[in-house]
């Protein structure tokens, strides 16, 4: 099984005798950018991408992000966003969070947590919380299923 | 365990077109027979206390 191909594509094959889980991960794929800033949930989604070394997801832009205006200099400059002058308060309390979240999410502290609350508000960090799980949870599935299965660089 | 101030005001949720498909998502999920029930449900619980989640 090759995994040189987009993760929709990767996840049509695996779930292929699954079609109700397939469906309601895309619904949710689909809620989630129309939830959310799609340029802050694109960013973000390329850094789980960097962290959780998908080369895959790391060369895919989402459409939504695209017509959105996502800045590709910023993209370029995702991996030093600490250092970039190209982030602001919201870019970089939702970058400092998602890290946060795939490096260690049950070490999440107030602090992360309510940094961004502040910039998102309360229900924004609710809509967040969930698209950024839909984000990773389909890149982990993939690497998962890559190191189970094999084929492709991710 | 140490109660925690809550982070997000009880009630407060993702977006309704959000919240229902991940819900339906994992409804789905957990439909799935290929793992024997005692295996998923001990990773249920070690996903629920890794995640810090008491519902």
């Amino acid at each position: 099984m090759s995994f040189d191909r987009a993760t929709d594509e990767v996840l049509d094959e695996v779930l292929v005798d699954h079609p109700d889980v397939r469906a309601h991960l895309a619904e949710a794929w689909d809620a989630a950018w129309t939830s959310v800033d799609p340029v802050l949930l694109d960013l973000c989604r390329l850094r789980v991408a960097m962290l959780l070394g998908c080369s895959n997801e790391r060369a895919t832009r989402t459409p939504a992000a695209v017509a959105a205006g996502l800045d590709e200099a910023a993209v370029d400059e995702l991996a030093d966003w600490h250092r970039s002058g190209r982030f602001g308060a919201v870019e970089r309390t939702a970058l400092a969070f998602t890290e946060q979240w795939v490096i260690d999410v049950a070490g999440m502290d107030d602090a992360t947590v309510f940094a961004l609350r502040e910039q998102l508000g309360e229900q924004g960090l609710a809509d967040f919380t969930s698209a950024l799980l839909v984000v990773e949870q389909r890149q982990r599935l993939r690497q998962t299923w890559r190191a189970l299965f094999g084929g492709g660089d991710g | 365990m140490a109660e925690r101030a809550h982070r997000i005001t009880p009630g407060v949720g993702a977006a309704r077109p959000l919240r229902r498909a991940l819900g339906a998502w994992q409804a789905a999920v957990v439909r799935l027979d290929g793992v024997d029930p005692i295996t998923t449900e001990l990773v249920r619980l070690r996903c629920a206390r890794y995640h810090d989640c008491h519902t």
